[in-house]
């Protein structure tokens, strides 16, 4: 009895922990995926939520205000998407150098300004719980999914609306277009280059967001590389998702599983050295990318920048 | 509200003038330093006294020189491992994953031989090791593009996580790699025997400096005078191009990787054998890193690359003197070369388009 008790309370906090760490990546792939919707592949998106994480947590340790330090984190992502959409769609730059100079960038930048300005390790406060009345008291399923904090719920409501926008709106279907066929945008009189500087800009204040979470959510601290390549597997979900918001669901729950099983397991004990644990998402995330050839759904332009003749 | 057109037009040009060319890196250079600049200044040092530490450290009389050197032969092999795959639009950025298997295999191939073989065979087993480390990852990712159609850039980040855990695995147990009377995540002190030859005494210039200027020429031959390197030419300026006239593009695309990793497979060795003689983290600052920004500067030209690899050998050197003097990280250095990256990526197409500002053109 007291055996199967604590089985399942062990099962409910592996998955419970499962919906909190896909967070960050749900709302980085999103992001990533109006970006690349609109023709523009952001490699970036690893920097982008690494200075997030700092940002967050700078303003957060000297304001004391947890959400003024998202909200500045958001726009640390947004500044630097500006530096990606300028370098990318304006001056050309092959997009694939472009947001790899922005992740490198970003890991010298905040390891230099945390080292520089943060000697003493300060802890933060994270966000709290909330959990949503009535539902959070249904049996399992309201501890796993209704007792999350609130970027974990805007995180998965994130994708019916970009869905929806996506493919049911105006801007979505000018958006989707120009990845689609950039010329055929520009004849129909819109702006090719304005709305990628939409979609680019969106997806780096969402990417903003996610590193924050790292930082309001998850750590108390920030650290070198703190985000640790979940940037990188965003790009993957966006892939092994076909470009279709609830594949990517799927792919993103699977890596999220996999780094909750990491945190629980390293709670338990275990005779397997941590560290294979950790790198079971990125082994995941090749094999994931080994199965996915189908690439129905990529954008026919991605990666290419739009030239008038 | 979409109908406003940017007032920016862009159109290649054909010719591009040296003299803009070197005006546009000079530009871009000192924009860097400003920010770099503002930065120290932010940390609360004085920006001026830091730079002077940080060119004084680096370049300032024959020892800073000579560890400058030292420090530049990582860069070197790294840096190569960019452009000859960067040369074929093969954006491999494992080149750190690959500097710690080379590495990795190297200190490997040591312990199977130990002491029992002489001197010059035990050298070259563990180079060869080194390239073969290297190489052997570089080519997981080869192969999975090959295929799976898996990209590059892609595999090899995710590479590197992997092999960094995995050599954090070895070094932090005492059942694998850590030296058993240490508590520190590092092997056992290896023996002369087994390490580089000093090329002058009392500095630390070792073999690994002439194997990596050695590659420079290599690569520069291979890439301007043998078949393979007009393939890998070939598909770098035209894939769709090369795929028409028949060119085997996966054959390429595999020896390609094979020799980018082995290139930085031999940093490892170097790093390993030459200077720390042990294997710890800290073989590599962000080498393999670096190493992307040094090809990129270099223009993808192998023996650029031999400069642009002095130039950030010297920067990081320089920033020792920094941090040991008044203190400013660092880290310093990574974001400056990554500025500076980002200034001449900008500053280049001005070389290459010319760049109008109008109200409004005519539609076409």
């Amino acid at each position: 009895m007291f055996h199967d008790l604590l089985t399942s309370a062990i099962l409910i906090n592996l998955f419970a922990t499962m919906i909190r760490l896909s967070t960050p990546l749900l709302i980085s792939a999103m992001g990533e995926l109006v970006a690349e919707r609109s023709g523009v592949m952001n490699l970036g998106v690893e920097g982008m939520m690494l200075m997030g994480a700092l940002v967050n947590y700078m303003i957060t340790v000297n304001t004391g205000r947890l959400w003024l330090g998202l909200l500045a984190a958001t726009i640390a992502g947004g500044l630097m998407s500006m530096i990606l959409a300028v370098m990318s769609i304006t001056l050309k730059v092959d997009q694939t150098v472009t947001g790899l100079s922005l992740n490198l960038l970003s890991s010298g930048l905040t390891l230099f300004i945390f080292r520089a300005f943060y000697k003493t390790e300060n802890v933060i406060d994270l966000f709290p719980q909330v959990p949503i009345p009535l539902l959070s008291n249904i049996p399992y399923i309201g501890e796993i999914f209704f007792n999350q904090k609130g970027l974990t719920y805007f995180a998965f409501l994130c994708i019916p609306v970009i869905a929806f926008i996506l493919n049911r709106t105006k801007i979505g279907l000018a958006i989707r277009s120009a990845g689609e066929n950039p010329h055929a945008v520009d004849t129909r009189g819109l702006n090719v280059d304005k709305l990628r500087y939409i979609a680019v800009i969106f997806g780096g204040l969402m990417a903003g967001i996610a590193g924050s979470f790292f930082t309001n959510g998850i750590s108390s601290r920030f650290m070198q590389e703190i985000t640790a390549g979940r940037g990188w597997l965003a790009i993957i979900i966006v892939i092994a998702g076909n470009w279709q918001p609830l594949r990517m669901l799927i792919a993103t729950l699977v890596f999220a599983l996999l780094d909750a099983f990491q945190f629980t397991l390293q709670g338990i004990g275990t005779d397997i050295p941590f560290q294979i644990l950790l790198s079971m998402p990125y082994i995941i995330a090749l094999v994931a990318l080994m199965s996915s050839r189908v690439r129905s759904r990529m954008p026919g332009s991605l990666g290419v920048p739009y030239i008038k003749d | 509200m979409l109908k406003k057109r940017m007032p920016i037009h862009i159109e290649p040009v054909h010719e591009r003038a040296l003299v803009t060319e070197f005006i546009s890196v000079i530009l871009a250079l000192l924009a860097a330093f400003i920010v770099a600049g503002l930065l120290i200044d932010l940390a609360g040092a004085n920006p001026l006294q830091a730079l002077y530490l940080l060119a004084q450290g680096g370049f300032g009389g024959k020892r800073q020189l000579l560890e400058t050197l030292l420090r530049s032969a990582p860069l070197l092999l790294t840096g190569l491992a960019t452009v000859i795959a960067f040369r074929g639009q093969i954006w491999s950025i494992g080149q750190e994953g690959q500097l710690f298997a080379g590495a990795m295999a190297s200190y490997w191939a040591y312990t199977l031989m130990g002491e029992s073989i002489p001197r010059l065979p035990t050298l070259i087993i563990i180079i060869f090791a080194g390239f073969t480390g290297g190489a052997l990852l570089s080519l997981i990712a080869g192969l999975m593009k090959a295929y799976f159609n898996v990209d590059v850039i892609i595999s090899t980040v995710l590479l590197n996580y992997i092999v960094n855990n995995i050599v954090l695995m070895l070094l932090y147990s005492h059942k694998y790699w850590m030296d058993p009377i240490q508590f520190y995540p590092r092997t056992p002190t290896i023996p002369d025997h087994a390490s580089f030859p000093i090329l002058f005494e009392g500095y630390r210039i070792h073999l690994g400096v002439v194997i990596a200027l050695v590659s420079a020429i290599a690569i520069y031959l291979i890439l301007e005078h043998t078949p393979l390197g007009y393939d890998i030419r070939a598909i770098g300026s035209n894939p769709v191009a090369a795929r028409f006239q028949g060119l085997n593009i996966n054959r390429i695309l595999i020896i390609t990787m094979v020799i980018s990793g082995g290139l930085s497979g031999l940093a490892g060795s170097g790093e390993v054998f030459g200077v720390h003689h042990k294997l710890q983290m800290e073989i590599s600052p962000g080498y393999g890193y670096t190493g992307i920004i040094v090809g990129m500067l270099a223009e993808l030209n192998p023996l650029v690359t031999i400069l642009t690899a002095f130039f950030f050998g010297g920067l990081i050197n320089g920033s020792l003197k920094m941090v040991t003097s008044i203190g400013v990280p660092t880290a310093l250095i990574y974001a400056i070369q990554a500025i500076i990256l980002i200034f001449i990526l900008a500053a280049r197409v001005f070389t290459k388009f010319k760049i109008s500002f109008r109200k409004n053109y005519h539609v076409p």
